[in-house]
């Protein structure tokens, strides 16, 4: 058996990173996901990018899923470069809220899997990190083996 | 896998929380290794501000040099399966100390206020040696969520001023498992009074070797940890 066979709920780190506080579009996909039935670990705004890291690690995380609403988005690719420097480059990242249309390419080549822009629908969330939790599961290198 | 984890690599360790979560079975190194972490359970109703006293109890053990490992229990949808994990908020603080590891972790639907692979977890994260203190966290516990008693070495109840009146003490189920009651928020009216109730109902038990203390504790004011720490290490001493 390796890993790729447990079955067991997406583990999504629903988070915000830099100085904007506004989070009740964090919550509302926390709920949507929770709901679909996926284990979420919420955090409050303003959240240093060596703390989601260190969360990541310690919760071991398969989805993170980062809401900017004020440019936070920004140093969404320093978020990628610390999540590889700690090894933990299988999990999958996505940014939600207001990402200008000139900004996505940027997003897109520091390895962010999905963005989703205002008016997102519940159903389209959901599906989209239930499929990027199996892509991580299946992607991971590292303690192949399911034993202890 | 094994070998990482005896090293201490904290990736090793949160993998392999997830295998004994999901079913993995331990072989016979893990379930056998000695290891003489203190595993304190704290639990109490939802709102009474476990998570608040457990970051505040964190903050006292690292000020004293000890390591510690938080497992967080939270409830599960029944309808869903789903789970919002938000115990780890109130230990923020925490996030970039590495002799700080937090894992939260979803009932399940597993009744009895645990999941149901707890004992296997607290195996893995032993194995470590790592770890001086493991605190367990239940999800908030109604009268009978009592299956920490069997897996922590010291049970911590806690209540808030109010939580009943001299019949709610006299109940059968949570306040039997304490080793030690801690009334938090301490600074509402009614601290004083609620403490006195407990007493009295303590007074009507039948002698033992432990005299359950009540304690007060102001958590998100650091106030009575101190006090609160005396206290499990004092009773680890009297059951040794």
């Amino acid at each position: 058996m390796t890993n790729n066979n447990l079955k067991y709920p997406p583990r999504v780190l629903v988070t915000k990173i830099g100085l904007d506080g506004h989070d009740r579009g964090s919550r509302i996909v926390a709920a949507y996901l929770r709901d679909a039935g996926m284990e979420v670990i919420y955090t409050p705004p303003w959240q240093e990018i060596n703390a989601v890291v260190n969360l990541a690690l310690q919760e071991d995380i398969d989805v993170i899923g980062l809401s900017s609403l004020a440019t936070d988005h920004l140093i969404a690719p320093d978020l990628m470069i610390a999540l590889r420097d700690a090894g933990l480059d299988h999990i999958k990242v996505i940014v939600g809220g207001i990402v200008p249309a000139n900004e996505h390419g940027m997003l897109e080549d520091a390895g962010i899997s999905k963005i989703f822009e205002p008016g997102a629908l519940r159903e389209d969330i959901v599906e989209s990190v239930a499929t990027l939790a199996a892509n991580a599961r299946s992607s991971r290198r590292d303690f192949e083996e399911a034993s202890l | 896998m094994i070998n990482a984890l005896r090293n201490g690599d904290i990736r090793a360790l949160s993998r392999a929380i997830t295998l004994a979560e999901n079913d993995v079975p331990l072989s016979d190194q893990l379930v056998n290794h000695k290891n003489g972490s203190n595993v304190v359970g704290i639990t109490g109703a939802p709102g009474v501000g476990k998570s608040t006293l457990i970051n505040a109890y964190i903050n006292q053990l690292r000020a004293d040099g000890k390591t510690v490992a938080v497992l967080c229990v939270d409830p599960s949808s029944p309808t869903s399966g789903g789970a919002f994990l938000g115990d780890r908020l109130r230990m923020s603080e925490h996030a970039n100390d590495p002799g700080v590891f937090i894992r939260s972790l979803s009932a399940r639907n597993h009744l009895g206020g645990l999941c149901k692979n707890i004992e296997n977890i607290i195996k893995v994260i032993k194995f470590t040696n790592a770890w001086d203190t493991i605190i367990l966290e239940t999800v908030g516990a109604g009268q009978s969520e009592v299956e920490v008693a069997k897996i922590a070495n010291c049970k911590i109840v806690v209540l808030v001023p109010g939580y009943g009146d001299e019949m709610q003490a006299m109940k059968a189920g949570i306040l039997e498992i304490a080793d030690i009651l801690i009334i938090n928020k301490s600074d509402m009216p009614g601290a004083h009074h609620s403490a006195k109730e407990l007493k009295a109902m303590l007074r009507l038990r039948p002698k033992s070797d432990w005299d359950v203390p009540v304690l007060m504790s102001t958590a998100t004011e650091n106030e009575g940890i101190c006090e609160l720490i005396e206290t499990v290490e004092r009773f680890k001493v009297s059951t040794h």
